[in-house]
Order: C-alpha cells, then structure tokens, then sequence
C-alpha cells in the first residue's frame, strides 16, 4: 500500500472493467447473464423436482393410474402431507386405486421421500413451480385429479428419469408375466388334484405364505432406488403367488382388517377349512404390527 | 392486460344495485366509473411497477429472495429491486421463512408500520402454513392467521424465479383493483391504514391463537382433528 | 446505520426496565442507551437480537437474545425415523445443507458400522468442498455487506453461488435443500457430464477469486474497519469452544478434516490456513485463503473418483442398537455434531445438534466489548452464523 486509498481505486477499477466487459462478451456462460423470465425460459433443469405428482399410463387418467393407494408414502411423508382415502366398488370391497389423493403443497417440503419409497413408481417429482396463488386452501390442496400428469409429460421434464423407471416396471412386468404363465399352469395342475384329498393341506401352505408380501410391502425402505427397485421386483414376483387363491386378491392392496373379512366371506369355499381364516387373519395382524414397526424407521 | 374499463362497469353494476340507486345516477355512475378506472389504470400501472419489498428475511426462503435480486434472476426488471431496510418505506412485505411464535407478534408489527397501499407475499411452506416444521410446538401456522395474505408461493424454499412469478401474480392483482372513486375495492382506501392487533407471546402460545377479522378455520375436512387446524 | 429502525421494529419488553443511568465524565454528562438491535435489523444475520448499553458510541454490554427462529428440529426429529431427519438438516444451516447431510448420515453410520463405498465418499469429499465454496463465498459478500459495501461484492458472490448451485441443482434436484446423502451413500449416482461441469466451475472459481481479492482486500476501509476489531484470544476461543475457520483465525492449528480425518480426507494434502490475530480481518482472510484449499481438494477429488457403487450394504429397516454417538465433521463453520442415543426402536430416543454457529456466537460479547456499535455490526458478521443452525 503506497498511497492511501489506492487499495479503493484497485477496486474500483475491477467494477470498471467488469462493467465495460459486459458489452464486449455478453453471452460469455462464466457471466451468468440474467434469465429473462418469464419471456425466455426458466433455469429449470432436467433434474430439478419440486413437489410430487401421479403418473398415469396411456390415455385414461384414472384408469392408467399407477397408484394402488398402498398408504406408504402417506406414513413415510416427513411433514404428512399426504391424504389417501381407498376407493371401494359398489361392495364395499377396496379397489387398488385412491379415491382420495390430496398433497397439501403449501405444506410439501419437496424432499422426494415420498417417491423413494413408493414401490410402485406411481409417484414422482415435477419441476414445475409457477403456482403463485392468490387464495390457499382452494388452490394450494392439489386433489387427484390436478395431481395426475401423463406418463409421456414425465417422459418431457425427466427423460433420463424416467427411461430408468420404465425400463425398471417393464421388467417388473416381464417377470410378473413369466410368473403368471407358471401360475396358470399350476393353475391347471391343482384343478385336476383338487379333486384330491390333499386340497386342505395345500391351502393351508398357501394361506400363510399368501399374506406375507401383503406385510412386506409397507416395510418398503427407503434406500437407494435401485434396491427399491430391487425390492419392488421381488414383491412384484411374490404376488402373483398371492393371487394364486381367489380369496386373497384384494390382500394385495387392502389393508388387514379387510383382509381379514374378505377371507372369512370367502372361506365358504370348503367349510372344512372354516378354522384357517382366523389363522392367517391372526397372522397378518401380527405382520401388520410388525409393518408398523417397521416403518417408523425409514 | 385486461380491459379495465369493462370490468369496471360490470361490477359498478352490483356495486350501485346495493346502494340503491335510481338509474340516471346509476348511469352516470358508469360513466364515472369509465373515467375514474383509466385515471385508475394509469395509477396502477405506475403503482405496480414499483412495488418496493421491505428488506426483511426470516429463514432459508430469505436467502432464495436475496438471490431473486440477484443478477441472475434481477427483481429489478420487475421494478422492485429496491429493497427498503425500513417499514416506512415499503410497501410489500415478504413473508420469507419461518414464523415462529415468538416472531410472530414483531411480523404483525412490522405489517402495522407500512404504510398504505401494502402488500403481503407469503413465501415458502412455513410462512404459509408452518410448511415441514408444522407440527412442532413453536412454530406458527401460517402467518395468514394474524395478516392478510395476497399471494402465496408454495415451495420449500420457492426458486428465485417462483418470487418473480408472485410478483406479477400480484402485480396483476394490483391491476385489478379500483383505487379512486365510490367504487373502490382497494382496502387501502376503503378500510384506511390497515392495523391488527399484535398478538401477544406468553412463553406457551400466543394469544389470540389468530385474528378472527383476516382469517377463519377453514371447512372441516375428515383428516382434521379437532380443533381445525389443519 | 439504520438504528432508528430496529428501533421501532424491536420487540416486546422480556427484561426488567433498565432505564437511563447517569454517568459522571469530567465536563460531560453523559447516558447509558440501551438499543434492542433486531430482531428485525437490516444488518443482523437472521433474525437475531442484540441488546446492547451504548456509552456514547461505545458497545459496554451486550446481550444476545436467541430463539427467534427456534423450529424444534430436535423434538421433531425424535419423533421421526431416522431417515425422516435427513431433509430437515437441509434446513439447519442452509447454505450447507450437503454437509448438514453428512454429519447427519456420519453420526448414522457409525451407529450401525456401515461401510461407505469409496466412490460415495469421494463425491462426499465434492460435495462438502463445493458447498465450502458457497458458505465461503456468501460470508464474505453479507461481510462487506455489512461493512456498507452494499452491492457489487455481494451480488458477484451471489453470481459465484449459482454456478455451484446449479451443480447441486444436477446432482440432486434442490438448489438449496439438496437431501442428497444417505446412510450408507447416496440417493444417486452423479449424471452423466457433471464432473465436467464441475471441473469447469472449479477451474474459473481461482480467476474470481483474484479479481475478488483486487476488489477487497487492500481496500483500505475494508482494513480500517476489520483491522484490531473483535480481537478473539487463542486462550479464550480455546475454552469457549469455538471451532472453524474462527478457531484457525486465532492462530490455533485445529481442523477437523486433518484431525479426525473422516471419510476419505486423509487422501488429500492440504494447508490449513490459520490467522496471527484473531481479528475481523484475519477471519475474513482465513475464509478466503481456505477457499483456494477447498479448490486443490477438489481437484485431487475429482481426478481420483473412483467408479463404483455409491450404496453400501445399507439395511432395510434402519434400526440401530442401543447406545449413544456422536458423529461429527468439519463444516464450513465449524465442528458440526450430531449425537444420537437410540433405545433400539427406529426413532432416536435423543437427537442432539451441536451446531458451530450457536457455539462460536457465545463470545461475541466478549469480542463487542469496547468498540463502537458499528463494530459491533461488523464482528457479528465475521462469526458467520445463520440462525436456522443457531436456534434450530
Ligand atoms: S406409495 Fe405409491 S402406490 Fe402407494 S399410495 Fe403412495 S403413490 Fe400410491
Ligand atoms: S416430497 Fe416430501 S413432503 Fe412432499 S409429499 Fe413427498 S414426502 Fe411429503
Ligand atoms: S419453507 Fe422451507 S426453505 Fe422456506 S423457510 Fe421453511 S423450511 Fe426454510
């Protein structure tokens, strides 16, 4: 420092030639010109997520949904954000679809554990974010409806994403497939034995088995996607077994109670298993309780 | 930009129906009210191209505030670069960030001391509703509770150029109102210096637990519990 | 400064009345003020309060007044797995939140013994370096902010901030909240061209940090102002605890990174930059000179990363066994800690945050003392504290 206040002018002479510089090289990237938004384009990246929404596969909305309202990621969601209500068909029975499926983004952190743990794919992170509103309980409780976007509009914001997470379900699929075609032979087989004697002794084995991926699935843990996935797979090839019995389809997306009720309507099967409802009913409550443990955790 | 002068007639109508007006004054009125909304039209214009924040942050949403008004994102090409350290001077008060109950009564204060025309931005879950944080103890569900909100931004924290989106939300907003003449819709001129109770912090809660004059408890919905905080 | 402001935006009286004292000089008679500084104060860090007894000018009491942000981050988490915690240390200190996030996964790992795959820590050791950078970068522009220099420093960090934010931005999906690590690794893998983005941000961050020093740091008002004020002795920032680039700035040789050498930083030579003083000055030079360190430990990081896996053999369920850690790294601030006590359920029975800011902010009275209210500005913004970490 020789002369007091040349320290200043060095500065100054830095603002200047960056000043003067932006006339000579303004579209340099190191200058990070401003965005103009809203007239061209927005910083949003291929990568960014902000809240949540619904895929749909294909043309019907509700139809395609992917969603089968399993409740995860209504428990797992840090703030609870999350609303699910089951829908049920005219009997009373529940559906593998939500009726209700509310995000409250006013309150969503966009913390993107709700899609982590979501076994199904069903849900994922937009990018979009220009829902400045003037009135907050209409306009920021996103319903259903507003929640679901198409499979291809994923496919837009997210294509790396989103080739990843179709790649994963057709696989999940061609597995599902192959596990069905197994099934259905065996199908065929256990038709012709169960004329058999045998016929209580093979329900029974599968009864208990049948209601184990229905526990399994709210442990789903948040982990690295791809051991999700991995999980996925697994439960993925494990229900078609579940499906194996007419009595214990709806396990697969209901939760125990009804499980439980489903099986001891449908027990009029053999009355002579009349005792096994109340076996795996007792276990899958059982399951159900270690479920909830289980969740706490991720 | 919508045409200001029909809106204008088209509500002068139910406007004029309540006060009970034979029709020549009510016609006249109209014709008032065309003359009085392109006064109205210029003066918006002007006012909401210079909506000044008051320099005010509170948590993480501050922080994406600041960068709004940064050279990347420039709040200044929306004419609100100036950020004023002090109430007084501004006119729109972002809400960024956590309020907790403890802040809460100095936000009020804040929003008392602007003065009129003013303008609330909410910004970010937690001034709009608690937002992660909602359910723990000290923090405030929603700054809506106590202040009249004109926009919100949801988002945790919002991007800079979600700020920028909420601005010309109330931008146009402030486009719509009526400033001049009877048939005002601006609180600003209706109401006069807005002004709301402070609540008051006890150590516990704050009392009142909201101001019933800017905010009700909104319809029950089944996932409520009891007392209808959502 | 804008006193009067904070004056009518200050708040509740919570003390007992301290009125005006009467001071006997030779010749003067002057007052004792007391002014409440915040919570809403165009130059406090947040919303922080100070109340401070001015004679004259001169700060002779300072009383900091916490809990204006206090979001019960800790009751919350304690009522959460553990995985559930991870988004909201985003928020503690939220220009760092990727180092929030490996203190948090650190302190988780060690409960259960989880091996990290290499590749997950060498892009930790990125992560962590870059968000440095950021913290680094913002403190310097909010000092000289501070100072008066309202403007160009700060909106040129502002500049330097997005480029690194929009790499997290990549990489994770948030700009600010990135929630990018787990315990055991990380959400996801790097994609595809982001190391050399990265090593083009890291490669131009040198030249702006010439120019920044030409802007900055031979101004002799800068040096004025910095220079003798807030002197913290190596003895008392010993034993006040205080850690970070504060610490070094006192002449105390205490680094994290070479101490515990955690994750995979035994890998890398690097200097510690430490101060003579202890002043403002010197904790302004320490950020500065341990950026251009941040830069070499980036560049190593980014030649050595490894290919691999970024997951360890992570269990399902994340259930620890009972017992207590502690698990602690070096962030930008400070020591970062987070202890956990688990009962052997899936929620910590106790979560605890030991955060720098809030530790290094206990002597900042210590610091005020003597100097001019203006200073007491200044030092404040040299502590560098963000009250999400501080009040948490
Ligand atoms: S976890 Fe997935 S499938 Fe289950 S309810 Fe949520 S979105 Fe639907
Ligand atoms: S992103 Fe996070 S906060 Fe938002 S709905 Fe999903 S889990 Fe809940
Ligand atoms: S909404 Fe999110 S980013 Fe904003 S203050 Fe709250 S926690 Fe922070």
């Amino acid at each position: 420092m020789d002369l007091l206040g040349s320290g200043i002018f060095k500065g100054m002479a830095v603002t200047l030639k960056n000043f003067a510089m932006t006339y000579f090289d303004r579209g340099r990237k190191e200058r990070l010109p401003t965005v103009q938004y809203p007239e061209a384009g927005d910083t949003v990246t291929l990568f960014t997520r902000n809240f949540p929404f619904l895929i749909y596969d294909g043309e019907e909305e509700v139809d395609g949904m992917r969603c089968v309202a399993c409740q995860i990621c209504e428990r797992e969601c840090p703030p609870a954000c999350i609303y699910i209500v089951k829908e049920k068909d005219e009997n009373g029975k529940f559906v593998k679809r939500p009726k209700v499926f509310d995000i409250d983004v006013s309150v969503c952190m966009g913390c993107q554990i709700c899609v982590e743990v979501c076994p199904f794919d069903a849900i994922v992170m937009d990018s979009e974010f220009e829902y400045s509103k003037e009135d907050r309980f209409g306009d920021l409780l996103f319903n259903r409806d507003e929640l679901l976007k198409s499979n291809d509009y994923y496919h837009k914001i997210h294509p790396e994403e989103a080739q990843a997470r179709d790649a994963n379900l057709a696989a999940k699929k061609a597995a599902d497939e192959a596990k069905k075609k197994a099934r259905e032979e065996k199908a065929a087989a256990a038709a012709a034995a169960k004329a058999a004697a045998e016929k209580e002794a093979s329900e029974k084995k599968d009864s208990p088995e049948a209601s184990e991926p229905v526990a399994e699935e709210p442990k789903a843990e948040p982990a690295a996607p791809s051991e999700n996935h991995a999980k996925a797979e697994s439960e993925a090839k494990e229900k078609p077994a579940a499906e194996e019995t007419p009595v214990e389809e709806p396990a697969a997306a209901t939760d125990e109670t009804e499980d439980a009720k489903e099986e001891s309507s449908g027990g009029s099967e053999g009355k002579e298993t009349s005792e096994e409802p109340e076996e795996t009913a007792g276990s899958g409550e059982d399951d159900e309780k270690k479920a909830e443990e289980g969740e706490g955790v991720s | 930009m919508e045409d200001p002068s029909k809106s204008t007639t088209s509500e002068a109508h139910t406007l004029s129906d309540s006060v009970d007006l034979d029709d020549a004054t009510r016609s006249e009125m109209e014709k008032a009210g065309v003359i009085v909304s392109s006064v109205d039209w210029l003066y918006n214009w002007a006012r909401s191209g210079s909506v000044w924040p008051l320099q005010f942050g509170l948590a993480c949403c501050a922080i994406e505030m600041i960068c709004s008004a940064g050279s990347r994102y420039d709040i200044a090409r929306f004419g609100s670069e100036v950020f004023r350290p002090s109430p007084r001077q501004a006119d729109l008060l972002i809400v960024s960030g956590t309020v907790t109950k403890k802040m809460a009564p100095q936000v009020v204060r804040i929003f008392n001391q602007m003065p009129e025309p003013k303008y609330v931005i909410a910004m970010g879950a937690c001034a709009i509703s608690g937002g992660p944080f909602k359910q723990g103890y000290n923090v405030l569900k929603g700054i809506d509770r106590y202040i009249p909100v004109d926009v919100y931004i949801p988002g945790c924290p919002p991007r800079p150029e979600a700020v920028l989106h909420s601005l010309m939300t109330l931008q146009k907003g402030i486009r719509r109102q009526r400033t001049l003449g009877k048939g005002s819709n601006n609180p600003a001129y209706v109401e006069g210096n807005r002004e709301y109770p402070v609540p008051s912090f006890s150590g516990k809660d704050l009392d009142p637990p909201y101001n019933p004059e800017v905010w009700q408890p909104p319809e029950k919905r089944p996932n409520m519990p009891e007392d209808g905080c959502p | 400064m804008t006193m009067e402001s904070s004056v009518v935006a200050g708040s509740e009286p919570t003390v007992e009345p301290r009125g005006f004292e009467l001071i006997e000089r030779e010749g003067l008679e002057t007052n004792l003020l007391e002014v409440s500084m915040g919570p809403h104060h165009p130059s406090t860090h947040g919303v922080f309060r100070m109340d401070v007894k001015l004679d004259g000018e001169t700060v002779t009491e300072l009383r900091p007044v916490f809990g204006y942000l206090h979001r019960n981050h800790e009751k919350l988490a304690e009522d959460m797995g553990y995985l559930g915690s991870m988004p909201f240390t985003d928020r503690l200190d939220y220009f760092c939140s990727m180092t929030n996030n490996w203190a948090y996964a650190l302190a988780g790992e060690k409960m259960i013994d989880l091996e990290v795959p290499e590749r997950a820590e060498y892009v930790r050791v990125i992560m962590a370096e870059l968000t440095r950078l950021v913290n680094h970068i913002m403190l310097v522009g909010f000092f000289v902010n501070d100072l008066g220099a309202l403007g160009t420093p700060l909106l040129y960090a502002l500049r330097e901030r997005e480029k690194i934010l929009d790499l997290f931005e990549w990489a994770s999906g948030a700009r600010m909240m990135c929630n990018y690590m787990r315990f055991g690794g990380l959400r996801n893998d790097l994609p595809e061209g982001w190391l050399t983005k990265c090593r083009e941000v890291v490669d131009a961050f040198p030249y702006f940090l010439d120019e920044y020093e030409k802007l900055l740091v031979e101004n002799e008002i800068i040096l004025v102002r910095t220079q003798n004020v807030g002197v913290l002795k190596p003895e008392l920032a010993i034993n006040a605890g205080i850690t970070g680039p504060m610490l070094r700035a006192s002449g105390v040789n205490y680094d994290l990174r070479k101490v515990d050498a955690y994750g995979v930083y035994d890998r890398f030579p690097f200097r510690v930059p430490m101060g003579e003083v202890g002043d403002c000055y010197d904790r302004f030079m320490v950020r500065i000179l341990e950026m251009r360190e941040s830069i070499k430990i980036l560049r190593q990081a980014m030649d050595e990363l490894p290919e691999g896996p970024i997951m360890g053999e992570a269990p399902r369920v994340f259930k620890p066994p009972a017992g207590e850690i502690y698990g602690r790294i070096e962030g930008p601030k400070g020591e970062l800690g987070f202890y956990l006590v688990s009962d052997g359920t899936a929620k910590p029975y106790r979560y605890r945050v030991r955060p720098p800011s809030l530790v290094n902010l206990t002597v900042l009275e210590d610091l005020c003392l003597g100097h001019k209210v203006a200073d007491a500005v200044v030092i404040l913004g040299s502590v560098d504290i963000v009250l999400g970490e501080v009040d948490r």
